[in-house]
């Protein structure tokens, strides 16, 4: 990569800071500038995509022509509590035991 | 007798249904082979002992009362560790999930077991079936048993390298963009990603939903056929499954491509390709030719965009469903309370998940983010577009697009992962029958200085009996099936 493809990076230390949150992943100083670096990379790649003309082109999000897919509303058995707290690594008394929020 | 170490599957199920091989015994031969080798390659994450022995006790039970044990009776098979066995650990390769224990089977598990198919273990995978060489598991890379030294491809390594070592006869692979593939190319043996939607994604860990399938990996493709009629077709558990009537695939075990149109891009064999896989996967086109099919080198120009748009969107799909794992319900939890739950749960992200599955997420996150949503992940959509019209176009001209699965055989272990932009470029051929839905196969055409190298053949939406066709054509007139890597370490 020459330094004239450079000119279009985007991502520096406060933009992987703003990912971080966004993906809720915290990263130590290392590694933001590892992935940043990474980041810049991947993303100048993907810029490859700019010079396609789509114009006019229709975005496709799902290749199957299915649409909403209804079943009837009959009341079905659920899972029993102690079986779906199962995999809670902190629990109490059949709660879920979540990081404090005040 | 023959050696137990070299039946099919077809044969295997046939010698049980007879009585003249016991599935007991089929599966404590499959448990000494693990325990002779799976310590080298590392193919399994874990073993079902107990539960497979009795499975097994339960068929031989059942044949000499006289029974029906099904089509896949005593049938040794890996499950890729994405893929929920109820009360076995499912890791997806993740310090995230090393101590979660689906409370339910995936629809395909109950279909195999309903034909009398034996859960053997869980094979080993990259993180959360991010990757291309198996080397990103939190519980070690897999080894490629034609070449201990060399990555078995990924992200289903453990299902394509067990199945090629013998360590079982069958294995369930997911594909997101070539996962299944990849490794049945580097590991020789054959693999098929289906239709979306024609497999049930009930009880699959999901990575890119629009883009994943479960699919079927054996050694030959009469194997695989057989093998994806039993756990294929509608599940009303899966909104995108696709509403079809379940079709019988092993009536396109079919010896004859008499007639048929194969369509080979250019683009397939572009920058990058080793010269000794092109000169193989050429070799078996002439082979196809020779057996009555014509074909014709075409240029489909959209192909070129598939890889960037690919990951754009894999990796979008990918932060949106890894949001769930925030070690509260389920899942990696490191036990710190931080000042807020934010802090909770990027701690618990950041030390369940690795390094690969960190970066994907978050480019992920940034490409859906204001801003940039249109540059990055509607752009990739409307490529999509551009390539379904694309390969609508020419296979209205063509039964079968032709090319090589992977661009190189496989490569060295640590070779590639410091590089995530080098690996992502490995799936430059597999990533479009993603993209766009299509089902497609990777089936053993010959050796580049003793490592595999695999054809693949795609087809339009629905058409896998047109690949599997094709495919046995090709098996059934050639020998790379029968080769079987000597394993003595």
């Amino acid at each position: 990569m020459n330094d004239s493809d450079k000119k279009e990076s985007i991502i520096d230390r406060d933009t992987v800071k703003k990912i971080e949150w966004m993906a809720r992943i915290a990263l130590s100083p290392e590694e933001e500038e590892l992935f940043r670096k990474q980041f810049e990379d991947i993303l100048l790649w993907f810029s490859e995509l700019a010079s396609v003309n789509l114009e006019d082109v229709e975005p496709t999000y799902h290749v199957t022509k299915l649409s909403n897919v209804f079943r009837k509303d009959e009341v079905e058995e659920c899972l029993p509590v102690e079986k779906v707290l199962q995999n809670v690594p902190f629990k109490k008394k059949g709660y879920i035991i979540g990081p404090k929020i005040l | 007798m023959e050696n137990v170490d070299e039946l099919t599957a077809i044969k295997a199920v046939q010698l049980i249904k007879e009585g003249s091989l016991s599935a007991e015994e089929l599966i404590m031969k499959k448990f000494d082979r693990i325990r002779n080798i799976d310590g080298s390659l590392n193919c399994f994450i874990s073993v079902l002992d107990e539960v497979a022995v009795e499975a097994a006790r339960t068929v031989d039970k059942r044949v000499r009362m006289g029974e029906d044990v099904g089509r896949l009776a005593g049938i040794p098979i890996g499950v890729k560790d994405n893929i929920c066995v109820e009360g076995v650990p499912c890791t997806c390769g993740s310090r995230m999930l090393e101590n979660f224990k689906p409370l339910y089977n995936a629809t395909v598990i109950e279909r195999i077991r309903g034909e009398g198919g034996i859960v053997l273990g869980k094979t080993n995978l990259d993180e959360f079936a991010m990757g291309s060489s198996t080397e990103t598991s939190y519980f070690g890379p897999v080894r490629n048993p034609w070449d201990i030294g060399k990555v078995p491809g990924g992200s289903s390594g453990g299902s394509g390298a067990a199945v090629a070592s013998g360590e079982v006869l069958l294995a369930f692979g997911s594909d997101t963009g070539g996962s299944i593939r990849c490794p049945a190319s580097f590991c020789g043996v054959v693999g098929i990603k289906p239709t979306f939607g024609r497999v049930s994604r009930y009880g699959l860990v999901a990575y890119a939903n629009s883009l994943e399938q479960i699919g079927p990996i054996g050694r030959t493709v009469e194997e695989c056929a057989l093998f994806f009629t039993v756990f294929s077709g509608h599940d009303p558990k899966d909104a995108t499954s696709l509403p079809s009537k379940r079709e019988d695939y092993t009536r396109y075990l079919v010896d004859d491509v008499q007639g048929m149109r194969f369509g080979v891009p250019q683009e397939l064999f572009g920058k990058g390709i080793d010269e000794r896989v092109e000169k193989v996967v050429w070799d078996a086109v002439k082979v196809l030719e020779g057996l009555g099919a014509t074909y014709e080198e075409i240029s489909l120009s959209s192909l070129k965009y598939a890889l960037p748009a690919y990951y754009i969107l894999a990796m979008s799909e990918a932060s949106s469903n890894l949001a769930r794992f925030d070690g509260v319900r389920y899942g990696y939890n490191s036990g710190e309370q931080g000042k807020d739950w934010n802090e909770a749960f990027s701690k618990n992200r950041r030390e369940g998940f690795g390094a690969e599955v960190r970066r994907r997420i978050m480019l992920g996150a940034y490409a859906l983010s204001a801003g940039y949503y249109e540059q990055y992940y509607l752009r990739a959509l409307k490529v999509r577009t551009l390539l379904k019209e694309d390969f609508e176009r020419t296979l209205q001209d063509f039964d079968a697009v032709l090319g090589p699965t992977m661009p190189f055989p496989a490569f060295n272990i640590g070779e590639k992962i410091d590089d995530p932009l080098a690996l992502y470029l490995s799936d430059i051929n597999t990533v479009t029958a993603n993209i766009i839905g299509i089902p497609a196969i990777s089936v053993p055409c010959g050796f580049a200085d003793g490592l595999p190298v695999g054809l693949q053949i795609m087809a339009g939406v629905g058409e896998e009996g047109k690949i599997i066709r094709v495919a046995f054509t090709y098996e059934r007139n050639t020998n790379w099936h029968k080769k079987i890597p000597q394993i003595d370490f």
